[in-house]
Order: C-alpha cells, then structure tokens, then sequence
C-alpha cells in the first residue's frame, strides 16, 4: 500500500513576463519549491482557492508546461531525460482532464476520432481502434453507435466522460484531474464522481483530483494536500486532516465550508 | 425584422457568390464567349460608341471589341488574385505558426519583420519590387502576395497563441500527438473560417493594387487584356470615348465589391455558427 508512483520533488514554475527581444521584465513564481508524493492507487486530493497555482502545478506535473525546476517522476520514468522514447512512455503513463468539457474535445472531430487519437499515436490498426474505442466509450456510459457524431451534440457532463474515455485509451497509471466536475450541474458531479471512483478500482489508476470544492475532496480523497501561493501548507491523511487541521489557513478553509458529509470510508 | 436582415443577408451573399462563380467561369471559357479576339485591330471602327453593331461595349482606340476585352480582362484579375493570395496564405502560415509555436525570441523577431512589411505604403512597395524585378504580371502576382503575407501571417498567429492553450491541443499533446498532426487536426481545421474570410478580402485588396500597377504602366503589359490597362489608356479619351473608362471601372469595382462583401458576410455567418 505505500509502493510510492508520483514524485513530485522540489518543483517550481516561474512565469516570466518577457519584454521586446526578451527582456525579462517581471516574473510570477506560480509553484514555489513543492514537493509532493503519491501513493499507487489512491486518491490524493489538492484543494486550495483560485490562482494559488493549482493548474499550473497540474501542467508542470503533465509536462505539458514543463516546471522552471525541480523533478517529477512517475512509475520511475523522468520525463526531464528527455529522449523520445521515454516520453512516449511517460505520455502513455500519465493523463490529465481539464475542468472545461466543452473545449476538451476538438470541435472539428468526431467523438471517436478523438477517443482514438491516444491509440493512433501508438500505430494500433484501424479496425482494433474501433473495437477499443467503442469498449473504451461503453465503460464510460455513452453508447458506442454515436462515435461518427461531432462533440456538440453531446451534454458537458457526456463530454466529460468522452475526454475520460480518451485519456484512458492508452492505459495511463496517474491521471491528473483538475477540476473534472466543477462546471458541471451538482446532479451530474455525483455520477462523475462515482464514475471515476469505480475506473480508479477497476483499472487500478492513481489520481491528483484538484478541486476548490472541500465536500468533493472530503468524499474522494485518501489523503488530502492543501495548497496556498504555490506552496503545500499542510498535508494529512483525509480523515485526520478533516478531523484535526493543523494550519490555521486549513482551520479556516474547513470552517468556511458550507457542510460536510462524512470522509469516504462511512459513505461507502 | 430579424428575420428580414436574415434574408437579405442571404440574398446578398447568393448575389455576390453567383457575380464570383459568373467571372470564374467566364475567365476560363473567354476564347468561347468573346465575340472577338481581344487583340484584333479594327482600325476604321476605332471609338465605336456602344450598342454599334459588332461592339456591344463599343470599342477603343485602336478598333478593339471592349466586351472581349473585358471578358479577357477577368482572366488576369483572377489569375492575379488567386495566384497572389494563395501565395500570401502560403508564406503567411509558414509565419503564422512558426511565430505561435517557436517561443517568444522567434516570435518577435518574425513579427518585427511583417509589421515592417506592412509598414511600407502597399502600391509603392509593389512598384519597388516590380522596377526591380521586371514589368509583368508574374512579379505583380509575386510582389503582392508577398506584400499581403503578413495580413495571413498575423491572423494565423494570433488563432495559433490561442488555440495551442486550449485544452483539447494540450490533451493532444498529452496523448503524445506529433507536431504535424496537432497542425493539420486540431489547429488549422478551427481557425479555417478565419483563414477563407481574409483569402476573399485579400482578393479584393489584390485586385486594387493589379490594376493601380497595370494603370501606372507597370503591371500587364500591352497588349495583354486587362482592366487595370484599359483604364490607364482610357484617360486620353475620358470626354471623347466615355465608355472606355466605364466599363474597366465597373468590372474592377463590381469584382472587388463582391469579394468584400464576401468576406464580411462569411465572416458575420461563421462567427454566428461559433
């Protein structure tokens, strides 16, 4: 149980703001020295409010928006190394959802085109693609007739499961979700969420859910970071950080929430 | 009333993509069309006034049929046209994506270098490169698509900043996706209709400088048919021979009309689609 998968080691990110012919000008650190680790098969929540550098922390760690320093490493791949070879892996290894389903998917594709992009890239032949792709669309709960159809005739909360079902299409081990339910009506976040809890257990994934939404955090995570201008302030086992915050910034933040349901293991 | 602006909207759009299709067709099939050919002299029946038999559009000074001639005529503006647009699109996405995907060093020195392109007065610089060239239509076709790259260069540009932070580009990227493809799926497909509303606007302006240049004497060159040409030999006879003047402009002004209002009303209808 504490095979550790994600190392997130000293990572910072620094914005510059470059002037005419690179002049640096002004710089914002976004990710200040955080270091951060995940065990296999949990859930390791993220919470903290807007811009205290969540999204640029979930990049950094996808290497879509590589830190300025610091490394991360995930199942023991480094993708700072940097040959090609061990990037595929580690694109295959690691998968993020963005918070926004209806700029998720590429207007211009059909579903399926989209779900098979990850498969594509990894040279598997059409017809095996279809088979997966309409397997991939079945776990997910959309029906696997509609793969021909363009991404606007679906629902953001069928959006947000067809960009789940394109992430998974390539047997990721980390998925990183920023903020997968937080545009999404609160009737549809319930199934989402329990959607991902049942692929967590079935595929066994590892997630770094960031939410602003402490009930959601509560409900799902294993163990709970806390995150304030570009630093971790504190970080617990969920039911400890719950019951017994010790940085009076988690105090407050757990105080301002509205209600709180019991941690995941009374729900169940 | 919306509704109304509704089909006048698409009326307008029928009439000016019908006018194009129209000018297309008979760019290509004027050797069928033309009465004459556009270069047969007539001496005797020099400034012919129109409706005189065998001159529809009456003729010019030297007995030339002007209906041929302008059928004639809306084969180097078209040819003019595309060719330059397609070779300002060309130069113009090599640009645009470099500038939006090679990172903030490449993306200024590249952007300094189109503002100072688009900074010369565009007939003066066209005639630069002609004087230096040559007189001609293939150097008119060359130094105006080169002239009008960076109108496409910084619209591409700018659709490639944006669009590269969406997130269905960064999830491409996040599945490994190669360059290449990231282009030619996820980038150019959105920001096409942008792309096709500056290529019929950009027809408008090539079509303007074509025939400045061929008016200054330094386009089409005698006696290749063209509107831009028949103007500036037109101006000894503006009292005389009115209609030699009339029926160019009309061509010009019509033709690049359209293409303007092509473009405003494409963009207006895919912008509403968005």
């Amino acid at each position: 149980m504490t095979d550790e998968l994600v190392r997130i080691d000293d990572v910072s990110k620094v914005h510059f703001q470059a002037g005419l012919f690179r002049r640096r000008t002004r710089s914002v650190v976004a990710v200040q020295n955080l270091s951060l680790s995940i065990t296999a098969n949990t859930v390791l929540g993220l919470v903290g409010e807007s811009g205290c550098g969540k999204s640029t922390l979930a990049r950094a760690v996808a290497w879509l928006d590589p830190p300025t320093s610091g490394r991360v490493v995930v199942a023991g791949i480094d993708p700072a190394l940097g040959d090609r070879s061990r990037m595929a892996l580690f694109r295959r290894t690691v998968q993020i959802v963005f918070q926004d389903p209806y700029s998720s998917l590429n207007p211009r594709c059909s579903i399926g085109e989209s779900v098979a992009e990850g498969l594509r890239n990894q040279g598997v032949p059409p017809d095996r693609r279809r088979r997966e792709v309409s397997r991939l669309l079945d776990m997910v709960g959309i029906s696997s007739s509609r793969t021909s159809e363009r991404p606007h005739r679906f629902s953001g909360g069928q959006r947000q499961r067809i960009v789940i079902a394109r992430a998974l299409a390539v047997q990721p081990r980390f998925l990183i979700l920023d903020e997968p339910v937080s545009s999404l009506d609160v009737s549809i976040q319930a199934q989402m969420v329990n959607l991902l809890l049942d692929l967590k257990r079935e595929l066994s994934l590892t997630y770094l859910f960031i939410s602003h939404d402490l009930n959601l955090i509560a409900y799902l995570s294993d163990e709970i970071a806390v995150m304030r201008d570009g630093r971790i302030i504190e970080q617990a086992p969920a039911e400890q950080l719950i019951a017994a915050p010790v940085h009076p910034y988690t105090r407050a933040l757990f105080a301002d929430a509205p209600v709180l349901p019991s941690p995941r293991s009374g729900s169940s | 009333m919306r509704r109304r602006t509704e089909i006048f909207v698409r009326i307008l759009l029928g009439v000016s993509v019908v006018y194009l299709m129209g000018l297309l067709v008979v760019a290509i099939a004027a050797p069928h069309i033309a009465p004459t050919d556009p270069r047969l002299q007539n001496i005797p029946a020099r400034f012919s006034p129109p409706g005189t038999a065998g001159f529809l559009l009456g003729s010019d000074e030297f007995g030339r049929d002007v209906f041929s001639r302008i059928l004639f005529g809306a084969r180097s503006a078209l040819l003019v046209g595309g060719v330059s647009v397609i070779l300002a699109l060309g130069i113009g996405l090599v640009v645009g994506l470099t500038a939006g995907l090679a990172g903030k060093a490449v993306d200024s020195a590249l952007m300094l270098l189109m503002d100072a392109v688009l900074s010369f007065p565009t007939v003066l610089l066209a005639i630069t490169v002609v004087s230096v060239f040559g007189y001609g239509l293939p150097q008119v076709m060359t130094a105006i698509g080169v002239i009008f790259s960076p109108l496409f260069a910084r619209i591409i540009r700018t659709e490639t900043l944006a669009l590269k932070q969406e997130p269905f580009v960064l999830s491409a990227r996040a599945l490994g996706t190669p360059l290449r493809r990231i282009i030619t799926v996820h980038l150019l497909p959105n920001m096409l209709p942008k792309i096709v509303v500056q290529c019929t606007v950009t027809v408008a302006l090539a079509l303007v400088v074509e025939a400045s240049l061929s008016f200054l004497g330094v386009g089409a060159q005698p006696p290749t048919p063209s509107w831009g040409l028949m103007l500036r030999n037109a101006r000894n006879y503006l009292f005389d021979a009115p209609w030699l003047a009339l029926y160019p402009g009309l061509a010009i002004g019509s033709t690049v009309f359209c293409c303007n209002l092509l473009g405003d009303l494409l963009g207006e209808l895919l912008q509403r689609d968005q």
